[in-house]
């Protein structure tokens, strides 16, 4: 959501490492802290982090410029410790997919929840230094809202916070994972022996009293993780594949429906089946199939993308979810695995055989649906890839009579900027609307009236400037309440007009809405999206 | 013959060094300008989704511009921006960036030996708010040889600053400036330096204070209604037209007594206001006034009182009476235009 | 005898050259100081209804069938924040009346007209049920000054603007010509763009959508002529109050000071004619106002193609300039016209009026002199060159001047193209017009009638 999260990193990067390279000088010339100050004043508002900036700058102010001052290390790092500590509130205080970007790969999450920020800064730099991905939050009301995005591996929490306490969130996260297994690690300052065994009547998988040494709750952490890898290993692996196995199939939609929530992107699910598994199972043994199944399992692994999860789902059956991926796209990565699975070759004894799998894909448009549903469809789209066949790939029916609703946009506008601006408005809207969007852009009446736009019977929405070369805005607008089915337009106009007669005009003309140059995209966007519940 | 001949040679070849001055600087101008116009638009291709998104939400880094063909396409861009863009923050991202990036090209510009770029600064700075040039301009506005369109515009400029001394800056206009300057500088003075100009309406010019009233009027400044009111009693009419003339705009409920006044008026552009005012606002009483004024001599007096009846509650049904009944033809032609006029608005 | 009138035709010849570098070293200041203005921003504010004044664009049209519809079009997408549009149609024996109900959905209606001028009957008066501030009147067959009377008789707002019924005109033309009225609290009471030959562009729809340069030798050498007029004379006129022409195709002028004036009178060049009219009542009424020329605004429109349609112009045009002068020989060396009388009615006179009986003296004694061989060929040689060099000079400043306002040609080819072709301008364009201006001179003498009417192709596609 928050886009300038990435400069924000980059921001305090630049700041850490500045600081790591005065720890190895002696003394620091004033002017180079003035420097950075400078730069922090600088750069944090325009990053929308103004409280560091009117710090920084207060601190300038403060200090002057032209002091021939030398500073240490430790001096440099007390004076500036507040001024840190917003940076660190700042950067814990938004945690988003940003943020998530910096992970590297598959080296364990670790989510800290406490709203004390000089905490939360130590104590992820400490466990940063053990190869994990630190997530530290603040605010416990956004962890509990961020959990399904952080995907943690273990969540430590400390008991004593404001907003709510750490038992809560404790009860929340519980209740939210039911069936999955992640480790809770309770901290608080209050070590009686009611708040330990509260603790763990309630679920949590250990308890540290603070204050710790930071060696041994590494120590701790890390024996957690190791619980939660193997546990997971016994519960969602499969033994012979080591890809997923049937338990995973729900906990991963609950993964997938959350996103969806977050993004409205659609996510598929496909059914894969290898076909005459049982001929490779007669013919060579089973220990061949197994290794048939293995490699196949193995080929899906390394050659879907990483985020695609694959599922044994039983027998030679596999389920994949590809998260953010419409019909037509999962179709293409299928289409190209079947091609690669044809060429590949097994071997039993002397002889060299291949083997070949269908597929049945559906797209997830709608997941408040269960997953029951969706794998009926795909699997019978795989009932008819295997009838017309086999060795092919066939999306359900849901997904051909596409029943997602088509929208019609025009923008038309003789000023470029202006199509940009509203182009860019509407195609965000629309990402997370449950229709399909045909939008277009006119750089006047003539080419908007004469465009194949208008072909078809959706609904169409017109954004329309007032004053255009050519034909201008009120004479299409009229052209367009003339056609016989002018009951599909709605019309907003965009006029920069100071008069407003004008105005009355478009309205008297059959205009819907209209809007005034210089406008608000806010503005802009909530009247779009009247138009839009209109148009239903 | 041949001293001549001599004088004639030299004067050929000048002309001709002349001519080929003129046509290489052409060509040269020409190639340069046009590769100029596409570096610009290049930049401006580049910059505008960086712009759009550090503008309207204000998440990303605007990377300083280098060359001056950066500069411009950066605050062309900015500029048009600002003109479609209303967003919070639209205005003070600009100026940011503006100080950040574009206040040492500016300060130089304002000093170039060309009027056109040093006018472009400064719409660039108004555009932009970059006060943190305002010594530079007070500067500007104290040089002698200052153009009056330069003048203008700095005054224009202190006045949107709030700049303190707009008001003695005001003091010291001389003759070129006009009405519609005053207006424009007006235009731009926050409400207290507008409170201070109308509390010393009479030690103005009368140009100054023609636009006053007018501004009061376009601005819809309603604090000075009364001030507005106190205008209808003097003596010299153009006051009390002008001052008619904003209280229609700001479509004032005046009361009958006082319109009646001025709908007998002497000066016929005093009934013109004053009925413009009726349309406005719709006085009951005074129907038999307008209707009188529909025979008015002057054809401006007698359209506006058509066009005010018409506005009335039933004004349809008077100007039918008006035109079936009126002794006068020109009241019931005037009458009869209205009511078609009124009828195709339905 | 023949020396002597060489002698007559040299110095006069100095003192136009003298004249046009004094005209051209104006414009040069005046102009190179604006260079690069930004060419919006001074305008902004005037889109602001509340400051600016309403205006009546007045089309006059007769036979215009064809061309009618892009004008109208064109007209109706102007950025102005308030204005009407009258059509005029002349009497028309065409099908231009019914065009026009059909394109724009006329309806009758009626308005209440108000005769400050006297014109032909006026049958009746539309609205547009499209375009609600679009009008037409169809009036009885009065000539073009009789059409605008009508228009401005039935115009609602205080200043009209007579647009020519086959031209074009940028969207943004009128903010820039009402600039100057609205900037001096309407001291101006007549303003005037440019007037650029739409030959070579390409227009769609009444809008100026490609700036070209035509492959025509005749037109370029008229785009030279135009810029030369337009940016040089008229600049330098304006800057001291001297203008003598509004263009017809172009010009905003003061309603109230147009009535005052009379209005439009019933001769051939009747928008220099008004132009003169209004000078004389401001200098009678002793009054400051002004009559200015604003470069940059442009109206685009057609100029003849053919040899017969040009010289057709030409002849009128002249006839024109000598009606407009003749009308008011009160005013030539008269002091009590101040500046207009002393300086622009004697440069109307002289220069443009009579230079080319002198220019085709000139070139008899030439072409007499090489006869009786009593000329040195290397004198005639190097006069001829100083005449053609100094010709393509001023042509070239006039187009350096362009460059420095309105910027309109894009490509260096066009330049090169202009360059070359105004080395040629003495060899034949020039005695060309020269002779045409003397047949109509003749035809004024002769008061020879009829309108020489162009035949049109219509400028938009």
């Amino acid at each position: 959501m928050d886009r300038y999260e990435k400069y924000r990193q980059h921001f305090l990067k630049n700041i850490r490492k500045r600081l790591e390279e005065w720890e190895t000088v002696d003394e620091i010339a004033h002017q180079e802290v003035y420097r950075l100050l400078h730069s922090i004043a600088g750069t944090a508002a325009m990053i929308g982090m103004t409280n560091i900036g009117n710090y920084a700058r207060q601190l300038m102010e403060q200090w002057g410029e032209d002091e021939q001052k030398k500073w240490k290390v430790e001096d440099v790092k007390e004076r500036l410790t507040p001024l840190f500590q917003l940076c660190y509130e700042q950067q814990i205080g938004d945690v988003t997919e940003g943020e998530r970007g910096t992970k590297k790969g598959d080296e364990p999450t670790v989510l800290l929840i406490d709203d004390d920020p000089s905490f939360l800064m130590y104590v992820k730099e400490q466990l940063e230094q053990s190869g994990w991905y630190v997530v530290a939050i603040a605010d416990p009301v956004k962890a509990v809202a961020s959990f399904y995005d952080v995907r943690p591996d273990c969540v430590v929490i400390d008991i004593h916070m404001e907003t709510k306490t750490g038992f809560e969130v404790l009860t929340f996260l519980k209740q939210k994972l039911k069936q999955q297994f992640v480790p809770m690690i309770m901290v608080s300052i209050d070590d009686r022996k009611e708040t330990r065994m509260k603790s763990y009547e309630m679920g949590a998988d250990d308890f540290i009293p603070k204050p710790f040494e930071i060696d041994e709750f590494i120590v701790r952490i890390r024996r957690q993780l190791q619980r939660k890898q193997l546990i997971d290993e016994l519960l969602l692996l499969d033994e012979l594949t080591h890809v997923y196995n049937r338990k995973y199939i729900k906990q991963a939609y609950e993964q997938l429906k959350s996103d969806w929530h977050r993004t409205h992107e659609p996510f598929c699910l496909a059914v894969l089946d290898i076909d005459y598994f049982k001929r490779v199972n007669d013919q060579y043994g089973h220990l061949i199939g197994d290794v048939v199944l293995k490699q196949f399992a193995q080929f899906l692994k390394t050659n879907v993308r990483a985020r695609d999860i694959v599922i044994r789902f039983g027998g030679e059956e596999f389920v994949v979810l590809l998260p953010a991926t419409e019909a037509a796209e999962a179709f293409l990565v299928f289409d190209r695995l079947r091609e690669q699975f044809e060429r590949m070759t097994f071997q039993s004894g002397d002889a060299t055989f291949s083997c070949t799998f269908s597929t049945g894909i559906v797209e997830v448009n709608d997941p408040t649906k269960p997953i029951g549903h969706w794998i009926e469809l795909a699997d019978s789209a795989l009932y008819e890839a295997k009838n017309t066949g086999r060795n092919c790939v066939v999306l359900a029916k849901q997904q051909k009579a596409s029943h997602r609703r088509t929208v019609k946009v025009a923008i038309v506008d003789d000023d470029a900027i202006v199509r940009a601006i509203v182009t860019d408005v509407v195609q965000k809207m629309f990402t997370k609307e449950k229709v399909t969007l045909d939008l277009r852009a006119f750089k006047d009446g003539e080419q908007f009236m004469s465009s194949d736009w208008h072909d078809g019977k959706e609904p169409c929405l017109v954004i329309l400037d007032g004053v255009m070369p050519k034909m201008d805005g009120l004479e299409v607008l009229q052209q367009l309440r003339n056609r016989k089915d002018s009951a599909r337009y709605k019309v907003i106009m965009l006029t920069a007009r100071k008069s407003e007669n004008d105005i009355a005009r478009a309205l008297e003309l059959g205009a819907d809405d209209y809007m005034t140059k210089p406008f608000k995209l806010l503005e802009l966007e909530a009247r779009i999206r009247h138009m839009l519940k209109r148009m239903n | 013959m041949s001293n001549q001949l001599v004088l004639f040679t030299v004067i050929v070849i000048i002309l001709f060094t002349v001519l080929f001055a003129i046509f290489l600087y052409l060509v040269v101008r020409k190639r340069k300008d046009g590769k100029w116009k596409r570096e610009v638009e290049t930049y401006k291709q580049l910059y505008e989704p960086v712009l759009f998104r550090y503008l309207a939400y204000g998440d990303e880094q605007v990377p300083a511009p280098l060359s001056s063909a950066q500069h411009v396409a950066m605050m062309e861009l900015l500029d048009h921006f600002m003109r479609v863009l209303a967003n919070g923050g639209v205005k003070e991202r600009a100026t940011t960036l503006a100080e950040m990036y574009f206040v040492d090209y500016l300060r130089a510009q304002l000093v170039h030996r060309r009027l056109g770029r040093r006018m472009n600064a400064l719409f660039f700075i108004e555009d932009f708010h970059l006060r943190s040039l305002i010594h530079e301009l007070e500067a500007m506005y104290e040089q002698k040889q200052l153009t009056t369109m330069e003048k203008r515009q700095l005054l224009n400029m202190f006045a949107l600053f709030q700049h303190p001394h707009v008001y003695e800056y005001m003091k010291q206009t001389d003759e070129s400036f006009t009405q519609f300057d005053y207006r424009l500088i007006l235009s731009r003075m926050d409400d207290h330096t507008f409170v201070k100009m109308v509390d010393h309406f009479f030690d103005w010019n009368e140009k100054i204070r023609y636009a006053i009233i007018d501004m009061i009027g376009i601005m819809q400044k309603l604090p000075h209604v009364s001030f507005l009111r106190t205008l209808l009693r003097h003596e010299q009419s153009e006051y009390r037209i002008r001052a008619l003339k904003a209280l229609a705009e700001i479509a004032f409920p005046l009361d009958s007594e006082q319109l009646r006044i001025h709908l007998h008026s002497p000066v016929w552009q005093e009934r013109l206001m004053a009925l413009r005012l009726c349309a406005r606002i719709r006085p009951y009483e005074l129907v038999e006034t307008m209707k009188a004024l529909v025979k008015d001599r002057v054809f401006s007096v007698r359209s506006q009182a058509a066009e005010a009846l018409l506005r009335m509650p039933n004004g349809l049904a008077i100007l039918e009476q008006i035109a079936r009944t009126s002794d006068d033809r020109y009241a019931r032609d005037m009458a009869l235009e209205w009511l078609e006029r009124g009828r195709e608005n339905d | 005898m023949i020396k002597l009138a060489a002698m007559f035709v040299f110095f006069f010849m100095i003192a136009v050259i003298l004249f046009y570098t004094f005209l051209l070293v104006v414009s040069f200041i005046q102009l190179r100081r604006m260079y690069e203005l930004d060419e919006w921003e001074p305008y902004e504010e005037m889109l602001d209804v509340s400051y600016t004044k309403p205006v009546s664009i007045l089309v006059p049209a007769y036979n215009e069938e064809a061309g009618i519809f892009a004008t109208v079009r064109s007209l109706l997408s102007i950025e102005y924040p308030e204005y009407e549009i009258v059509v005029i149609n002349d009497g028309s024996t065409d099908d231009t009346l019914e065009r026009l109900k059909k394109d724009f959905d006329l309806i009758p209606i009626k308005r209440v007209i108000r005769e400050q001028l006297k014109t032909k009957r006026v049958r009746a008066v539309y609205r547009s049920r499209k375009f609600s501030h679009l009008f037409v009147i169809d009036k009885e067959n009065g000539g073009k000054a009789d059409a605008l009377n009508a228009g401005i008789n039935f115009s609602t707002y205080p200043y009209v603007c007579s647009i020519d019924g086959d031209s074009v005109i940028e969207r943004r033309a009128f903010l820039k010509v009402m600039k100057p009225i609205v900037d001096s609290d309407e001291d101006v009471i007549a303003s005037g763009g440019s007037v650029r030959i739409a030959n070579g562009c390409d227009i769609e729809k009444g809008e100026v959508v490609r700036i070209g340069l035509s492959r025509q030798p005749l037109v370029i050498m008229q785009v030279i002529e135009y810029l030369r007029a337009f940016l040089m004379g008229r600049i330098g006129l304006s800057r001291h109050n001297l203008l003598l022409i509004v263009s017809g195709a172009f010009g905003v002028f003061s309603k109230q000071w147009v009535i005052r004036a009379g209005g439009y009178a019933h001769t051939v060049g009747e928008d220099m004619e008004l132009v003169v009219r209004l000078h004389r009542l401001i200098k009678e009424s002793k009054t400051n106002k002004k009559i200015v020329y604003v470069p940059d605004p442009v109206c685009w429109t057609e100029a003849p193609e053919s040899m017969t349609d040009l010289r057709k112009q030409r002849r009128r045009w002249h006839r024109g300039l000598f009606e407009s002068l003749w009308l008011h020989r009160r005013m030539w060396f008269n002091p009590r016209y101040g500046s207009i009388g002393l300086v622009s009615m004697p440069y109307f006179l002289l220069i443009e009026f009579l230079g080319p009986v002198v220019e085709l003296l000139g070139y008899i004694l030439i072409i007499v002199s090489l006869i009786l061989g009593d000329i040195y060929i290397e004198f005639a040689i190097l006069l001829f060159l100083v005449s053609v060099l100094y010709g393509s000079i001023f042509s070239m400043a006039a187009v350096l001047l362009e460059e420095w306002t309105v910027r309109k040609f894009s490509s260096v080819s066009d330049v090169v193209r202009l360059f070359f072709y105004s080395l040629t301008e003495t060899l034949w364009y020039r005695p060309l017009t020269v002779l045409w201006r003397c047949e109509g001179i003749v035809d004024a003498l002769l008061k020879r009638k009829g309108w020489g009417e162009m035949k049109r192709k219509g400028v938009s596609k």
